[in-house]
């Protein structure tokens, strides 16, 4: 603390900073991208949140006279082979997909951040090893890579999700290298570190949180990304395992049934939705920072 | 820098590419947790000390960790991929004989994606901020964020369930006798054997999935496409082609599209390499007989071999496409080797 007291902040500063928080604010309410892609992903926050207080069904409760029922007044997304609700394993499913995807984008932001901060920060041979190791990553298609991962591990919810974090941080690690190289020629980190500060002070202090708005840009879209991949393996059965009423593994119990068409439309469309929600957010938030992003350099 | 040394710094940057990622396929491999001994032997032999350590030994199970990599690059580079536990064959074999199958879905996958993918992106540029745009750009945006397998599963329902207008799952017609193989590709084959019937069916059978499968390269082309060409288009050159009188359309297409193209052929070569991994739902929800389903049958059996093989097999296309789309940019623009 006593370090932070050296580097007194100008008032003028911050209230130029807070016109400027405010004049992004104005305009990140007025872009659409960002606005559709809210809403989307707040109606799915909510969901996950109020999903037992909303749903009409337990997710799990079995009537076997009720099986395979249609899209009904009863029953609005119909019923599954066991005779259970749908739509209340839908709106469970928002407990699932989310918190997953959740964790991973902070699994694989957290390990790429850190990896790709001191790749840039130091350089040299630890700098070569850890992007040529990002690269091998990156050579093999996520989707694969996540199956070949997860099968060695074992299938299952948290292998899955560790599996999809150990393929998407090399992204995180290249970001960050790029940005912490460009930030560290600016001016401002210049003047912070001839002020004395170290080269950790000027990293953690300085360059990070400069390179944080475009880290929001791609956790954004990396949650619909985690949402489809985890989505993805539990479709193949390498995920979520009954009863747990997971999208992906709620479409392929509908695989083969083409005449009960709601088993596997309904919670194909809560992944479809989920995912273009954070993906018109990220694109939105991208458009954004654009500008500043071309001022600065 | 001349386009050989250009190539040749190409190939150091590949060939170590290569061997991480090799080294990184012997890492998952050496992750799973259960022994691999107790999948061969019985839990009898389990129990005797000398059948565990002579078949240590005859896998070289117990030399130490880089010696048993070199063993497994060794293999690799043999084309030894394993065995699998569930057909009893050797991996490479097996991928042998799904591969074509993959292939001929890929490639029709990606003409659909070219022939719809750069229209758009050339009008959604062209006509940039109106409907016909954001129309492109909200089209893109789906391609890119439904998942494949829901995708399939809808369009099977609709077109072979309902509408009855095209076939189910499978290649071809089962009661249909294929023709010889010569390429492996259905449609060439049955061309090459001058059998119309034959063509025509695995062509009928090649649509739907080609349609879904391309629909995200699609998405991704059109936007690069778009990008590229909004670009081009606010050149100088673009306004000289224009203030000499040029009618539009040329100014688009000869001198905008071609000038874009850079661009959009890098999107091409990595929407084939995405390809790879789509084909693995596509193929699962289409009964498709490629390498993606023998990767997802074998991982829902916990196969392992088979599973490894698909993911090093992809990976060797992907980086081998990048390396071919590297050179060809190189050969196109020649300011590239300068940097």
């Amino acid at each position: 603390m006593a370090v932070a007291s050296a580097y007194p902040a100008a008032p003028a500063l911050t209230t130029e900073r807070a016109a400027a928080l405010r004049r992004n604010l104005r305009r990140l309410l007025r872009n659409p991208s960002v606005m559709i892609g809210g809403v989307i992903v707040l109606f799915w926050l909510c969901v996950a949140l109020m999903a037992p207080l909303i749903a009409p069904y337990s997710p799990t409760a079995q009537r076997v006279t009720n099986r395979l029922k249609p899209p009904s007044a009863q029953h609005v997304f119909g019923t599954d082979e066991l005779g259970r609700d749908i739509l209340s394993r839908v709106l469970h499913g928002a407990r699932v997909s989310l918190p997953v995807a959740l964790a991973v984008v902070a699994m694989s932001g957290s390990v790429g951040v850190l990896l790709g901060a001191v790749a840039g920060d130091a350089g040299g041979l630890l700098d070569e090893i850890i992007m040529r190791v990002a690269d091998a990553v990156l050579a093999f298609p996520s989707l694969i890579l996540a199956i070949a991962i997860t099968a060695a591990l074992g299938p299952g919810l948290q292998n899955a999700a560790l599996a999809i974090a150990l393929v998407l941080w090399p992204e995180y690690a290249r970001l960050i290298r790029s940005q912490v190289i460009a930030l560290r020629e600016m001016e401002f980190v210049s003047a912070a570190t001839a002020l004395g500060a170290t080269r950790r002070r000027a990293l953690f202090k300085h360059i990070l949180p400069n390179a944080l708005p475009i880290m929001l840009v791609k956790a954004s879209l990396d949650m619909g990304n985690a949402i489809l991949l985890t989505a993805s393996l539990s479709f193949v059965g390498l995920g979520a395992v009954p009863p747990t009423p997971e999208w992906g593994a709620m479409v392929a119990a509908g695989r083969h049934k083409f005449f009960e068409w709601w088993l596997a439309a309904f919670p194909g469309l809560a992944i479809f939705s989920a995912v273009i929600g954070f993906n018109f957010l990220g694109d939105g938030l991208r458009d954004l920072l654009d500008p500043r992003m071309s001022r600065r350099g | 820098m001349s386009l050989l040394a250009y190539l040749i710094r190409r190939v150091f940057i590949t060939v170590p590419l290569l061997l991480l990622v090799t080294l990184l396929g012997f890492v998952i491999t050496y992750l799973i947790p259960a022994d691999p001994l107790a999948m061969v032997l019985s839990e009898r032999a389990m129990a005797n000390p000398q059948i565990v350590q002579a078949y240590r030994e005859r896998w070289g199970l117990d030399k130490p960790p880089h010696e048993r990599y070199l063993t497994y690059v060794g293999n690799l580079i043999r084309g030894d991929l394993g065995e699998s536990i569930v057909t009893q064959q050797s991996v490479s074999a097996d991928i042998a004989r799904y591969f074509p199958a993959t292939v001929e879905l890929a490639i029709a996958a990606t003409l659909i994606a070219v022939a719809l993918g750069v229209p758009l992106g050339v009008i959604a540029a062209v006509k940039r901020e109106t409907l016909a745009d954001h129309l492109a750009r909200v089209a893109s945006l789906i391609g890119v964020c439904v998942p494949v397998f829901w995708l399939g599963l809808l369009a099977l329902s609709l077109f072979y369930y309902r509408l009855q207008w095209m076939p189910g799952p499978g290649r071809m017609n089962p009661r249909m006798v294929p023709p010889p193989v010569v390429t492996g590709l259905l449609t060439v084959d049955s061309l090459l054997a001058g059998r119309g019937d034959a063509f025509a069916n695995a062509l009928h059978h090649l649509m739907l999935p080609a349609m879904v499968l391309g629909a995200y390269s699609m998405s991704l082309i059109t936007r690069i496409v778009r990008s590229a060409m909004i670009e081009v288009l606010q050149q100088d050159y673009i306004r000289t082609a224009r203030a000499k009188g040029l009618i539009e359309r040329v100014v688009v297409m000869r001198h905008a599209l071609r000038n874009a193209a850079l661009p959009a052929v890098t999107a091409i070569g990595l929407a084939f390499g995405n390809l790879m991994a789509g084909a693995v739902m596509t193929e699962t929800v289409f009964a498709w007989p490629g390498i993606g389903r023998y990767a997802v049958e074998s991982a829902a059996k916990l196969d392992f071999a088979p599973i490894m093989g698909v993911t090093l097999l992809v990976a060797v296309i992907y980086i081998g496409i990048n390396f071919a789309v590297d050179v060809s940019y190189a050969l196109l623009n020649p300011r590239v080797r300068l940097s």
